[in-house]
């Protein structure tokens, strides 16, 4: 196992691993804008490219795994950010209870892509249909696009400082023309340059307590509680009987030095890391004050209450002269929270390794520094592998996932490796439809609406019945158990076939059994008849011979 | 020095064996020192030989071991399968067809049909592990495939449920092998369709369709599709074939729908008569596929009119195999218009369609039309199901249109304002738990803000009222009471005695006529419970209505099994996260019912660990004042002076610090009140008892104590105050419970925020 990471700058596109260095350079690959590179499954890499209407679309899997464009998806126009919605769960079959494997051609459902003026399109990518746009979905700009919840709503930012949550379903159902977003976030001044939402989060909205990180350059951190349902007191008097609160709230405030680029979170949500171009700071968000203290700075403050939140103003550890425990208490009182400075470089984007121990911090000139959290020490810088002198620009994406080494386990692992390259015929496989440029009439009931869709095998692929010996070997034994009986029911009898005549087909020969039967008996007696008269005759041949003999004797 | 059994020994007992001592051989053989290429030429070798002797015997019984033998050691053995596998398989297949040819009087015996159960699963087991396997699928499999093939498909006839899913891997993993012999399945195949149909299980029902699909996996030949020139340049796609075939059974919808028209009178519906228009068809003269017999219906003889939900049932079973089969490729699969064809036939409904005038009068015929229906709408209901379980989200833009055509499904009284007809209902329980595990897998795909809200409320109606017993007898009862009335005035009392014998056990044991609602039903209507619960805030009666179902089947489920199954706790839990907006929690039954049983989410709830609070010390108060509403005021002015002394540019920060240190409260053991995440509705309850306490005793408002935090920093002392209200009484253990309340360290759980709840703390 190891960590895979995925970072492009302006005019590159990489993938190496954290722990090894093995090391691929995408080609033909540039980008303008952050969050414009998206994973898609295990297997493609979906990026948007600069000053061109086009997604590259780059495999990633396994043995198909290769430097050059797969596939070029031509669009519309220029996009700045690109996310995908996951079509998951459908592998397991809820009516008989059997797991499907992935086949091999498996696309997410939704393709989502934002417009420097704040155009969102939303195609479907099994069928390349553009389900609907968006126009103004914000008034400039949107810097980010992320789905939450298994896809059931999606979270965006933008440059018009607003952070606007939808519901997924009001962006794709044909009966509505105009989405209206669930609720609109406006506490930042300045763009919202990055958000990070909890990596758990609950089967509903409801009764999770998700929680929604947004950086802007006005130099806050604020953090809200994504449980919709909380507010629901506040507007008891809704028209339907059913009803719900909508907005979420807001927990806490951070303010800092700095105009905030990124964040990230730490994946069990215990502590949050910021970039800005004079660093990167992290701080716990369980924070130690004095003895045992500890402070849950997103305590939320309750339902009924009309409070926005605490704000608290981050203090750079640094700065302080003893940085003792006393002060902690001193400045938490007075508001404010200290934080560690992880690394001083201009950072762009941040991500963090599957153990929450690793930072890596992508910088605007083009490089990916590995930094341990806990001693905060530089383990490892990556590079574009690049020949030429110019400057690759600064870090656009940054992606990490943890993958499966090939080389695992050679003698397990090559069953399905065969498999896959018999059934694909090497890179014999289905392309992505097409991305279309008109908007789909979904009012149109006439319309087919084809999409491009291949079901797995299922799990057990063999019938329960036949109890495969290797799988199940008791299952198989039972079962010549049972059939022993019935033959034991026979005893000794042995039924040997008659060959009576190959041609006869089933229905008939009964009858013919019937007229066979009738013929034997008629020959039975026949010969019984034979056989008596023969018995007659011998008699009396043999009176006769005696009879000779006695004559022969006498004379 | 290898202490193991020898081949040759067991391969000799192997004619003998029976009983124990064959499964004894055939555990033994699955050794793994048998896998050695030295006892390949000799042993094994003699083994083999001596298997296939018990396979070409003329005993049934020898020919039934000889089976198993060799299944077994080629599982297990892989030197005999790559040697000698292919041999085995001719001499186990040559059998079959000899039985086959055979087949009446094989059949007729009494182990005929296990015979030809081991011979064909023989087969099949070898012919897998057969496959994937490059050398011995190319020498021995494939070419031994063109005999098998032909075979099975003549056995299919007599034992589809044996053959068919065999026939069904070959025809998925040798397409091209199978060619030749496509036409004869096909026939096979159709005629099964059409005449037995009805007759065979559901499983094997299923395997007919799935076996015809497959048939449509060969592509078709580029040569003769492109007639017309500017088609040529097209490219053919894999799935053009399966496409063709998919199409034509979608097509062949349109027609019966629109017999339908004979009976509902579609015109009323605009929509509906449009969406019917634009049901896809192909040409005539195109559709190869269409072999169905036409229904041959007639409104005199009304149950002819069953053919019409059998024969929708027929084609959803095929399209049904055509959307969710696995393919070696992607298929185009119309999700748009298999969209619409649900539509349709959910919209064939007397709900809010009249029936033709001319059909208003024959109660038998209408009694028929009434239980066809529901019966059509079913197919929708089904197709859909499968296509949101196969297709998940991709079918997103259509879940809100489902949800409003579900409401179409639900009936409802005539002539009554939206009241739905709970004896319908009834009778469509077996649909309805169709209808559930759909909406369950839809809402799991949408949020929480829908535009039909009506069709969750109602189903929730029929899920309360489906998961009572059933009892069959109610209705009897009541219309036995009206019966005996009218007896007793005719005074015809000797008739009825006679029958009332038969009677007697209705009356004294009517608990023996109950239809009990199964486990998975339970599981089902739990989970959209769950879902409704989690997203709405629903009305008090059908809320309450669901917490006394929880309950009750609660404790029936335990006393009955001596546990809560998984779906009731879960029910449960989230019951008490959600107490919607009733005012009573019932985290305490919630508790009582699941004693003993150790569910970390209720102890957590019950004893929070999270969220880490700040510490704070308490102070003792100030002074115990006789004014209390003056005492209020005079401490809230000085947290107010203390703030702004303290520190200005705090200030801020301080007050929503405050609010929320208004709201921590002090844990009683006392009081027992169990500490909910979102407990309000406990206290709510309480508030109200409150009040009439409040005004028996007449007691005062108090400000009890000032927290202070101190941060020992040298000589700078900021203190943070906060006010917690209190009631407090003119008795005498307040003195010394307020002494104990010093002590406490109060962590600043959030609780509650209303403050009359706060008074009960004493």
């Amino acid at each position: 196992m190891d960590e895979q990471v995925i970072f492009t700058t302006n005019t590159s596109g990489t993938i190496a691993s954290v722990h090894s260095f093995e090391q691929i350079n995408l080609r033909q690959c540039s980008t303008q804008s952050r969050n414009s590179c998206v994973q898609v499954g295990n297997k493609y890499l979906f990026i948007a490219q600069a000053q061109k209407a086009l997604i590259n679309v780059y495999n990633l899997s396994g043995s198909f795994k290769r430097e050059s464009v797969e596939q070029r998806l031509p669009l519309p126009e220029i996009l700045k950010c690109l996310e995908v919605v996951e079509n998951n769960g459908v592998q397991y079959d809820r009516i008989q209870g059997v797991n499907h494997n992935l086949p091999d051609f498996n696309l997410p459902y939704l393709l989502l892509g934002s417009t420097e003026s704040g155009k969102l399109y939303i195609w479907e990518l099994n069928s390349g249909i553009l389900l609907n746009v968006k126009p103004m979905a914000h008034y400039q700009s949107i810097t980010k696009i992320k789905p939450i919840l298994n896809g059931k709503y999606i979270i965006t930012s933008g440059n018009d400082s607003r952070v606007i949550i939808w519901q997924t379903v009001d962006l794709v159902s044909a009966s509505n023309d105009d989405p209206k977003p669930l609720c609109i976030l406006h506490d930042h001044t300045l763009p919202v340059t990055d958000f990070q939402v909890s990596s758990s989060q609950g089967k509903f909205l409801s009764c999770t307590d998700t929680k929604l990180f947004t950086v802007s350059q006005d130099a806050t951190i604020r953090c809200y509680d994504l449980s919709l349902i909380g507010s629901k007191k506040k507007q008891k008097a809704n028209e339907n009987d059913v009803s719900i609160g909508k907005t979420p709230v807001l927990l806490a405030t951070f303010t800092t030095p700095y105009s905030i680029k990124s964040i990230v979170l730490d994946p069990a949500d215990r502590a949050c890391y910021i970039g800005t171009a004079e660093g990167c700071f992290s701080l716990n968000l369980f924070y130690k004050l004095k003895g045992n203290a500890i402070v849950n700075l997103l305590q939320s403050a309750g339902v009924n209450t009309v409070q926005k939140g605490r704000v608290f103003s981050l203090v750079q550890r640094n700065s302080l002269t003893g940085g003792e425990n006393e002060d902690l208490d001193a400045l938490y009182a007075m508001g404010q929270l200290v934080c560690e400075n992880v690394l001083n470089s201009n950072v762009s984007c941040l991500e963090i390794s599957m153990d929450g121990t690793l930072l890596l911090i992508g910088d605007t000139e083009g490089k990916v520094s590995i930094a341990e959290i806990y001693s905060k020490q530089i383990i490892r810088t990556i590079q574009t592998l690049t020949t030429s002198q110019d400057s690759v620009g600064e870090v656009t994406n940054l992606l990490t996932n943890p993958y499966r080494l090939e080389r695992g386990n050679l003698l397990l692992e090559g069953e399905s490796k065969g498999k896959q390259a018999s059934n694909n015929n090497g890179h014999n496989f289905m392309k992505i439809p097409n991305l279309q440029r008109v908007i789909f009439d979904g009012k149109n009931k006439g319309h087919l609406h084809d999409i491009w869709y291949q079901i797995g095998e299922p799990e057990a692929e063999t019938d329960p019945n036949l109890a495969l010996p290797l799988n199940d070997f008791n299952a198989y034994l039972e079962q010549v158990k049972t059939q022993e009986s019935i033959f034991s029911h026979i005893g000794k009898v042995s039924s040997n076939v008659k060959v009576i005549d190959n041609k006869i087909d089933a229905t008939s020969s009964l009858d013919s059994n019937a007229a066979k039967d009738e013929e034997i008996t008629e020959l039975k007696t026949n010969i019984e008849a034979l056989t008596h008269a023969y018995k007659e005759l011998r008699d009396m041949h043999e009176k006769l011979y005696e009879e000779h003999q006695q004559m022969l004797d006498k004379q | 020095s290898e202490e193991f059994i020898a081949v040759s020994t067991l391969a000799r007992n192997l004619e003998i064996a029976k009983g124990n001592e064959f499964h004894t051989i055939l555990a033994t053989l699955r050794s793994p020192v048998y896998i050695n290429e030295q006892l390949l030429k000799s042993e094994l070798s003699f083994l083999v030989t001596k298997i296939l002797k018990l396979i070409r015997s003329g005993n049934d019984f020898d020919l039934w071991k000889g089976c198993h033998t060799s299944v077994v050691t080629c599982a297990y053995n892989p030197l005999v399968l790559s040697t000698h596998g292919g041999q085995l398989l001719a001499a186990i297949y040559s059998r079959l067809e000899q039985k086959t040819g055979f087949y009446s009087s094989v059949i007729s015996s009494s182990h005929g049909k296990q015979l030809f159960n081991i011979l064909i699963s023989s087969v099949a087991i070898i012919i897998d592990l057969m496959k994937n396997k490059p050398t011995l699928s190319r020498e021995a499999l494939v070419p031994k495939l063109k005999a098998i093939i032909p075979t099975l498909i003549t056995l299919s006839q007599y034992e589809p449920e044996l053959v068919l899913p065999v026939l069904q891997r070959i025809l998925k993993r040798n397409t091209t092998t199978f060619k030749p012999f496509t036409n004869k399945f096909r026939t096979v195949l159709i005629n099964l369709i059409i005449s037995d149909y009805a007759s065979l299980g559901t499983k094997t029902q299923r395997l007919v369709c799935e076996n015809f699909a497959y048939l449509h996996l060969l592509k078709i030949q580029v040569s003769d599709t492109s007639d017309d020139e500017t088609q040529a340049h097209h490219k053919i796609y894999a799935d053009s074939n399966w496409r063709t075939g998919l199409m034509s059974i979608l097509s062949q919808f349109k027609p019966i729908i629109q017999l339908c028209g004979e009976i509902l009178d579609f015109e009323q519906d605009n929509e509906l008569y449009k969406l019917i228009k634009s049901l896809p068809v192909i040409d005539e003269s195109n559709n190869k596929e269409e072999f169905l017999p036409s229904l041959k219906l007639d409104f005199n003889a009304p149950l002819t009119l069953w053919e019409i939900p059998q024969r929708l049932s027929l084609l959803a079973d095929m399209l049904v195999a055509f959307i969710s089969l696995p393919t070696p490729f992607p298929i185009r699969v119309p999700l748009g218009g298999i969209n619409s064809l649900c539509e349709v036939l959910l919209g064939v409904s007397n709900k809010y369609l009249p029936l033709k005038k001319e059909l208003r009068r024959d109660n038998e015929l209408n009694g028929v039309i009434n239980t066809i229906l529901p019966q059509i709408q079913f197919q929708g209901i089904r197709l859909w199901e499968i296509m949101v379980s196969k297709y998940g989200k991709c079918g997103l833009s259509f879940f809100e249109g489902i949800l409003s055509s579900i409401e179409l499904f639900i009936p409802l009284k005539k002539k009554s304002n939206n009241e739905i007809d709970f004896n319908v209902v009834g009778s469509l329980k077996f649909e309805f738990a169709t209808v559930f595990r759909l909406v369950n897998m839809i809402l799991s795909h949408l949020g929480h803000q829908l535009n039909i809200i009506s069709v969750i409320s109602q189903l929730i109606e029929v899920a309360l009222f489906l998961s009572h017993d059933k009892t069959l007898i109610d209705s009897l009862f009541k219309n036995r009471k009206s019966i005996m009335k009218q007896q007793t005035k005719t005074k015809q009392s000797k008739r009825s005695k006679s029958a009332e014998g038969a009677f007697s056990d209705i009356y004294t044991h009517p608990e023996l006529f109950v239809c009990k609602n199964s486990m998975n039903w339970f599981n089902e209507i739990n989970d959209f419970f769950i879902t409704a619960l989690n997203n709405w805030i629903l009305p008090s009666t059908p809320h309450i209505q669901i917490l006394k179902y929880s309950i009750t089947q609660s404790l029936r489920l335990k006393e009955r099994f001596g546990y809560i199954p998984e779906s009731f706790v879960n029910l449960l839990r989230c019951e008490v996260l959600h107490p919607g907006s009733e005012r009573v929690s019932i985290l305490p039954i919630a508790i009582s019912l699941l004693k003993n049983i150790n569910d970390d989410m209720f102890e957590l709830l019950c004893h929070p660990k999270v969220p880490v609070g700040m510490v704070y010390q308490l102070h003792k108060p100030l002074d115990l004042g006789e004014d209390g509403e003056v005492r209020d005021d005079i401490n809230k002015k000085e947290v107010e002076t203390n703030e702004s002394s303290s520190n200005a540019n705090t200030g801020l920060e301080t007050l929503k610090a405050l609010e929320n240190l208004e709201n921590v409260t002090i844990p009683e053991p006392k009081h027992e009140v169990p500490k909910v995440v979102d407990d309000t509705a406990i206290f709510k309850k309480r508030s109200v008892e409150e009040v009439i306490e409040r005004e028996s005793t007449s007691s005062h408002k108090k400000v009890k104590f000032v927290e202070e935090t101190t941060v020992d920093n040298g000589e700078e002392l900021i203190v943070k105050k906060a006010v917690n209200q209190t009631k407090e009484e003119e008795k005498p253990m307040e003195d010394s419970e307020d002494e104990e309340q010093e002590e406490f360290e109060i962590p600043a759980i959030e609780l509650s925020d209303d403050e009359e709840e706060e008074e009960e703390e004493e």
